[in-house]
Parts: structure tokens; sequence; C-alpha cells
């Protein structure tokens, strides 16, 4: 009998993944322990060729990365990163341990796989800010990383920082072709993989995946809205900061006729008000819209500011109560919810704050809503080295 | 290239979340199991008949399944320490 960290007794039996075990003692795949609570600050990982081919062969037998092309982190490589942080920061300052593994957090490790990813070296910062994020317990990461729905991290980007290291906001910002977008979303992903353990089967028990888990981060086109940067409307002013939001792939929602802005609206409503999200069956779970620009201007010009928009979701993304106790016997709804008849429209979400509005993409009719993983909340956090 | 040393990208592991070793099932004889429920379907009916075929095979005695919030969740603290309180081995299992 051992301790867990809690404190409390545990004995831990056979082996959850495949059942198997051989004379009534087992290991975990992959639960090998390889050194005491200090931060890895050694290249000690001997490579005799660099060659990008071998480098993915040797990258791939140990179990590291995403299955694409990485780039060797080598000390220069890293150490570059790290050079491009203000003075007086401790690189090996451990910052967190991630869920499932445990994996301990310096910005070493950050920019290791910041290097693997294709990252520019003044970019680190966002992916520090990002992993500050999903490490606060709200976020639930241990669930977003070991369930079986596909979530992945969301990273939204926003402020000065968007143009100053070159992410995209405008056209096509949700990828592909734009180096800062794409690395920095890998490099994230990467640290989920490495430093996390989300790896599918062992501590990632998605059932399908999602596109997503590769690479998943956007910005905030401040510029093409109308209303105030979104991290304002979450207590944060900063001149720059990063937003997670754990959730499913971009929905997409179209409306080229744009005739009027309630009908914009009850499109983008239409879109949320759906059973298959785990957003129906957890009430609390946020929906995040992301509106095009022309969207947004529509939206604004009918006089419309952004809690507006929020309150006409909570008010028009609606289904009959008996759909939703139909649908679903395990549930996570508000009490006033619960006591609801069949025939009264129950919001896909309890509040007009669980709909969270703000802008990016470029020219054109469209938008988009990212659905929840359900069990967690988003984390806006003010960018920092 | 000439051979070089290069990052883990894994860092290292905190030793207090690092999964608890295991023990032989023999171990078990004369000691509770309880199970935990993660709330989803099925899971009470698998863990009860799992529980009963552990404890008659350890020599153990069987104190049944209480269940968890939701299985997104970590498990509830006064839930965790009626467990403890309830049996020297907790019986669970992750997703559907």
């Amino acid at each position: 009998m051992s301790e867990r960290f809690d404190g409390s007794p545990a004995t831990t039996i056979g082996t959850p993944e495949t059942g198997a075990c051989e004379e009534d003692v087992c290991a975990l795949p992959g639960a090998e322990v390889d050194g005491p609570a200090i931060a890895v600050t050694q290249a000690d990982v001997p490579l005799a060729d660099d060659d990008p081919e071998a480098f993915l062969e040797f990258a791939e037998a140990r179990g590291w990365g995403d299955g694409l092309p990485l780039i060797p982190p080598t000390p220069e490589r890293v150490d570059r990163t790290l050079e491009s942080l203000p003075p007086g920061i401790d690189p090996d300052e451990v910052l967190t341990a991630l869920p499932p593994r445990g994996g301990l957090v310096t910005r070493r490790t950050l920019a290791v796989n910041a290097v693997m990813a294709g990252c520019r070296p003044e970019t680190l910062p966002v992916l520090t800010t990002a992993i500050r994020a999903l490490a606060r317990p709200e976020v639930n990461l241990r669930g977003v990383n070991a369930t079986t729905h596909p979530v992945a991290p969301l990273l939204i980007v926003h402020g000065e920082a968007v143009d100053a290291l070159g992410f995209n906001a405008g056209l096509g910002a949700f990828g592909p072709g734009n180096r800062a977008n794409a690395s920095v979303g890998r490099a994230l992903r990467l640290v989920m993989l490495n430093v996390a353990g989300a790896r599918p089967g062992a501590g990632d028990a998605s059932t399908q995946g999602q596109p997503s888990k590769y690479a998943y981060c956007v910005a905030e086109n401040a510029t093409g809205s109308p209303w105030a940067p979104y991290p304002v409307s979450c207590g944060v002013d900063a001149p720059s900061a990063v937003t997670v939001h754990c959730g499913e792939n971009p929905h997409n929602v179209q409306d080229h006729e744009c005739r009027s802005a309630e009908i914009t609206l009850e499109l983008l409503a239409s879109t949320m008000t759906t059973l298959g999200s785990n957003n129906a069956p957890v009430s609390s779970a946020e929906w995040f819209v992301f509106l095009g620009p022309e969207h947004a201007v529509l939206i604004a010009d009918a006089g419309h500011s952004r809690e507006a928009v929020q309150q006409f979701f909570f008010e028009h993304a609606r289904l009959p109560m008996g759909r939703f106790r139909r649908a679903f016997e395990i549930a996570q709804y508000a009490d006033w919810e619960e006591a609801l008849g069949d025939d009264d429209p129950k919001p896909i979400a309890r509040g007009a704050d669980r709909f969270r509005v703000l802008v990016t993409g470029g020219a054109g009719k469209h938008s988009c809503v990212v659905p929840s993983w359900g069990m967690t909340s988003s984390v806006t956090l003010p960018l920092e080295a | 290239m000439a051979p070089t040393d290069i990052y883990s990208p894994e860092g290292s592991v905190d030793p207090n979340a690092a999964p608890t070793p295991l023990v032989p099932v023999g171990a078990l004889a004369g000691k509770r199991i309880v199970a935990l429920d993660n709330g989803k379907t099925g899971a009470a009916r698998l863990l009860q008949a799992m529980g009963e075929a552990l404890a008659e095979r350890a020599g153990a005695t069987f104190v049944g399944v209480h269940q968890k919030q939701t299985a997104a969740t970590p498990c509830e603290p006064d839930l965790l320490e009626r467990l403890t309180s309830e049996a020297e081995v907790v019986l669970t299992g992750t997703a559907d």
C-alpha cells in the first residue's frame, strides 16, 4: 500500500488499458518515473544524425511528437529561444505540472517543444501564458486530456502580440498558412503529448480525435471588431492576452444574404441549438462565437452590443425541455432548468455569459461557433513571459 | 552533422503525480475493497461484478459501489474520505 499525492491510500491492480496481467504484477504502460521532482536542464539525449527524415524516425521511436516532421531541439536552438526572454527570468523555474502524466513545466521544456514545432523564439511567452491558463483548476485539464471526447485546447491571442508576433487574425485565421498560428498551436499540442502525456491510448482516450489536436491557435481581429477587445469583457485589461477554451473544432455558420442582424443571429443560434454537443447535457458549458468582421459590423450597426448579442443567444438558442429529457438521463442542469415543463423552451446554456463573443477572420460572410467539452471553463490571462 | 546531444521534450515527472506502483493480487487478502463509479452508463454494474470477483479471488471483502458526481471531474473530497474510511482498496476506472 502506498500513498497518493493527496494523502489517501491507494492500491493499483491490473492494466486499465489492456486488462492483461502477468503473474498478477503489472506495470502501467508509459508509467515509468524517470527522475526526481527537478527540472530537466541538460541536453542529454545523443543524436547521431539530424537529417530531417532520420530525426523523424528517431523521435517516432521515442514516442515524441505528433507524427509530423520536427526540428531537433539542440542546445543552440533552445538557447536562442530562451535568450529572447526578458533578463532575469529563470528558464528552469517549475511553473506547473500537467496531468495526467504529471510532467513538470519549465520555460526550457516549453522552449524545447517550441523549437520542435517550428516556433519563432519571440512567441515563447504566448505558449507559456497558454500553459499557465491551462493549469488553472477551472480548466480541468486532467479531464480535458483524458476524456473520450475529441476536445482540444484552443489558444486565442489578443492585443498587440497579434501583429507584433505575426499571428493571423484575418483571412484564414484558423489556418492554414501562417507560421505563428500553426507553430504555436502545434507547440501547445506537443506539450500536451510530450509533457502532459496526452498520447492516444495512454493519456488521451479520445474515441476519434479531431484535426484541431494537431494545432489549434487563432488570433482576435480587434481592428475588425466593433466592440472592445475580448479580454476587456473578461476583466483583463492588458496590452496583450491569451485565452484558452477547450472544445471541438469550429462549426461554420454562413449567412451570405445578411438581410438583417437578427436573421444572422438566428442562424448562429440555430447552429448552437444542437443535442449532439456536450453543451446540451452540460448547460454550464461555454460556446465560443467567432464572428467574421462583416457579420460583426452588420450586428453592431443594428445597435447590438456584445452583451446584447450574448443575451440574444441565451433567449433564442433554445429547445423544448422535453427534447433534452428524452436525449439525456445523465445531465448537468441548474435547478431552474430541471423545473421546466417538457414544452418549455430551455436554453442550450444556462446564462448569457456562457456565450463568448469575439471577432476573427477577414472578408466574407462566414462566422463559426466552437462547442465546449463541457466540464471546463475558459481562462484569459495577460501575456506574461 | 557531427553527433550531438539534444533535449528530451518530455521534461521530468512530478513524483507526487506519478502512478502508484502495482502490487500482487495476493496482497489484498483480508482487505476491504470498495468501488468508485464514475457515473457512466453501466459502470456500477461492471464495477460490482469486478469487485465481487476480485474479492473472491484475493480473499478480500467487497464493500460496495459509490458514485461520484460526474465522470468529468475528480472525486469529491467528502466521498473520497468516505471511500478511504470504508476500505483499504478502491476499485475504479475511467472513460465509458
